[in-house]
């Protein structure tokens, strides 16, 4: 690879592929949000959207108001803006309740038991550490959250469960994670949120962005009603 | 107003779609087959938000009543115009056979039968001016799995109710409106094989005219990752859409003469060596190919990004003719060049403007 940020592959007729690097880690995260950011400033007539993910940014556009060598050139220029630009979005930090009572923690004693530890040990070990929201995708409002110890990283089921409850906090593999709504998924389930996690009337609709560092601690079921009963939802964030 | 009284198949509200909102994994949805959505939409005088020339009615993205295979009974509780489009239907207004691609008036009180499909899978009912239901983060589309959008993020039921806003002196003069328009919409069923005539770039049979089964993509970022024996066998062979499919993908399953080979390994797609990847976005048409070896084609309602292989992305102006392939039905995949499906696209396009100056034309002409 050269020197250049990223290189460009083509994704379908209406999106580019910009590609970061190989690897997910925080500083990858940062040069596409720095890019991102002045992307986000020089609003290119034709460019729908864009979207991030661990090591990629998709650059969606109406290939009928703008041709995609043109857009190639256009990044190119907004790249060498870019790369001495620093990094100017707010990361915010989330503390999120989880029940992990065996109501909701339907995996919790396997994954317990797959790592020979008690149930107490996985909940101690998930709370313990600060994960990183890579991107959000898959579900509307799913975040991607890295950084789970491997003491506790299990794969998911080998066959998934045909619905699982939104709040759902999940692992699969060394990725852990909360279904923001109602879904099938095949992840361990350990435990569940009383927050709304996805909510199309608000914008942005999903609570957590890339970027945001994420922490979980321990409820009691009472709380968890209570919480559930009280949310304003996205306000008290 | 118009009430459900039979709700048909998957029946759901639908626009283009819902855009700028990738990046927090909401899902665009939208019409399966864009294409003949608006051209229902235009058949009752609902002009797309770009169009200057048409009379401006109260419209700003055209929607359209999407069903599967077999369409909904309607009850009108108010005068319309609609137009049905998308596939072939027996469909009945008071008892009445009525043709696909042509506006009809409906009377208050009357009732309006789609049946099922005679050629392909989806159907769009468009009625003149806007469908009154909410837009959730700028579009009407009903996404079921996220109860978003649409008649109550869900799929119609019998009894509901959903009001539109006609537009009043587009009814005044629809009288003659359905006359003028038919030997324009000959036109549409004509038998043309041009593949810029309307019948060629859209999924739309003719009377006797089987849709073309060849369905073109550009090579996705994983490609080349195949092995050469599967390279040769996603686009040499024949592919039967899965029963398994819906709006979120169609499946594609290996066409074979005896129903014992059909699932031996040899037919399964390859990666020349294996291959862990992250989540990366996911476009509408991406070809991606799981663990198993047959390939999911990404439709409307697909997750934004995916952890699968992309080998390839059908193009956009042959993903109607896709989508309109019934679960069953047999395709072939052919790669074409980015600069091939960039002037298809631009072909359809140009199109798609003399479609709308012809169906704007008529409407002055009624005015």
């Amino acid at each position: 690879m050269s020197d250049d940020l990223f290189t460009i592959e083509p994704l379908g007729e209406k999106a580019l592929l910009l590609r970061f690097g190989n690897e997910p880690t925080r500083e990858c995260f940062d040069r596409i949000r720095t890019f991102e950011q002045s992307l986000h400033r020089h609003a290119i007539p034709g460019v729908i959207e864009s979207a991030p993910a661990y090591t990629t940014l998709a650059v969606y556009f109406e290939p009928l108001v703008i041709q995609p060598a043109d857009l190639e050139r256009l990044l190119r220029d907004l790249e060498m803006g870019a790369s001495q630009a620093s990094l100017n979005v707010p990361s915010r930090d989330f503390c999120v309740p989880v029940c992990y009572e065996e109501k909701f923690g339907l995996d919790l004693a396997y994954v317990a038991s797959v790592h020979q530890l008690t149930t107490e040990e996985v909940i101690a070990i998930h709370t313990s550490t600060t994960y990183f929201v890579h991107m959000i995708g898959f579900l509307p409002g799913f975040a991607y959250l890295g950084g789970l110890p491997d003491r506790i990283a299990t794969p998911r089921k080998e066959s998934p469960r045909t619905r699982v409850a939104a709040g759902s906090v999940g692992i699969a593999g060394n990725q852990t994670g909360v279904y923001p709504i109602d879904s099938p998924g095949g992840w361990q389930i350990i435990g569940r949120s009383p927050w709304k996690f996805f909510d199309p009337l608000s914008n942005p609709p999903s609570r957590l962005q890339a970027g945001d560092s994420v922490r979980f601690y321990a409820i009691s079921r009472e709380e968890f009603y209570h919480i559930q009963r009280e949310r304003s939802d996205f306000k008290d964030a | 107003m118009l009430e459900i009284i039979r709700a048909g198949m998957w029946t759901t509200i639908q626009d283009r779609g819902r855009f700028q909102h990738r990046r927090d994994g909401v899902v665009t949805a939208g019409a399966m087959d864009e294409w003949a959505m608006r051209i229902a939409n235009l058949l009752v005088g609902n002009s797309d938000s770009q169009s200057e020339s048409l009379p401006r009615l109260p419209i700003d993205e055209p929607s359209a009543i999407e069903f599967f295979l077999v369409g909904p009974t309607i009850d009108f509780h108010s005068d319309a115009i609609f137009a049905i489009y998308g596939g072939c239907w027996n469909a009945f207004l008071e008892g009445q056979a009525i043709r696909c691609g042509t506006p009809y008036i409906a009377r208050c009180g009357q009732r309006l039968e789609v049946r099922e499909a005679t050629a392909g899978a989806w159907g769009y009912l468009a009625i003149n001016g806007v469908i009154d239901v909410p837009k959730v983060l700028g579009s009407r589309s009903t996404h079921t799995r996220s109860t978003m959008g649409g008649f109550q993020g869900r799929a119609l039921n019998a009894g509901d109710k959903i009001g539109f806003k006609s537009n009043c002196s587009a009814l005044k003069s629809a009288t003659n409106l359905a006359r003028r328009y038919v030997p324009w919409t000959e036109g549409v069923y004509g038998t043309s094989r041009d593949e810029n005539s309307i019948d060629g770039c859209m999924n739309i049979k003719s009377q006797n005219q089987p849709l073309s089964s060849t369905i073109r993509f550009v090579l996705g970022s994983h490609w080349g990752m195949l092995d050469s024996s599967s390279q040769d066998a996603l686009t040499a062979s024949q592919w039967l859409i899965s029963k398994k499919s819906d709006r979120m993908g169609y499946r594609l399953e290996k066409r074979s003469d005896s129903q014992a080979s059909i699932r031996s390994d040899s037919t399964r797609l390859q990666l020349a060596s294996p291959f862990e990847m992250l989540s990366e976005p996911n476009t509408i048409g991406t070809i991606q190919l799981p663990s198993g070896g047959e390939p999911i084609i990404l439709m409307s309602d697909a997750a934004t990004t995916g952890g699968y292989p992309r080998l390839g992305h059908v193009i956009q102006v042959d993903l109607p003719r896709l989508a309109q392939q019934r679960p069953g039905a047999a395709i072939q995949l052919q790669a074409i060049s980015l600069a091939d499906a960039h002037q298809l696209l631009i072909a359809r396009e140009r199109l798609w403007q003399r479609l709308v100056y012809g169906v704007h034309n008529a409407f002055r002409l009624n005015a």
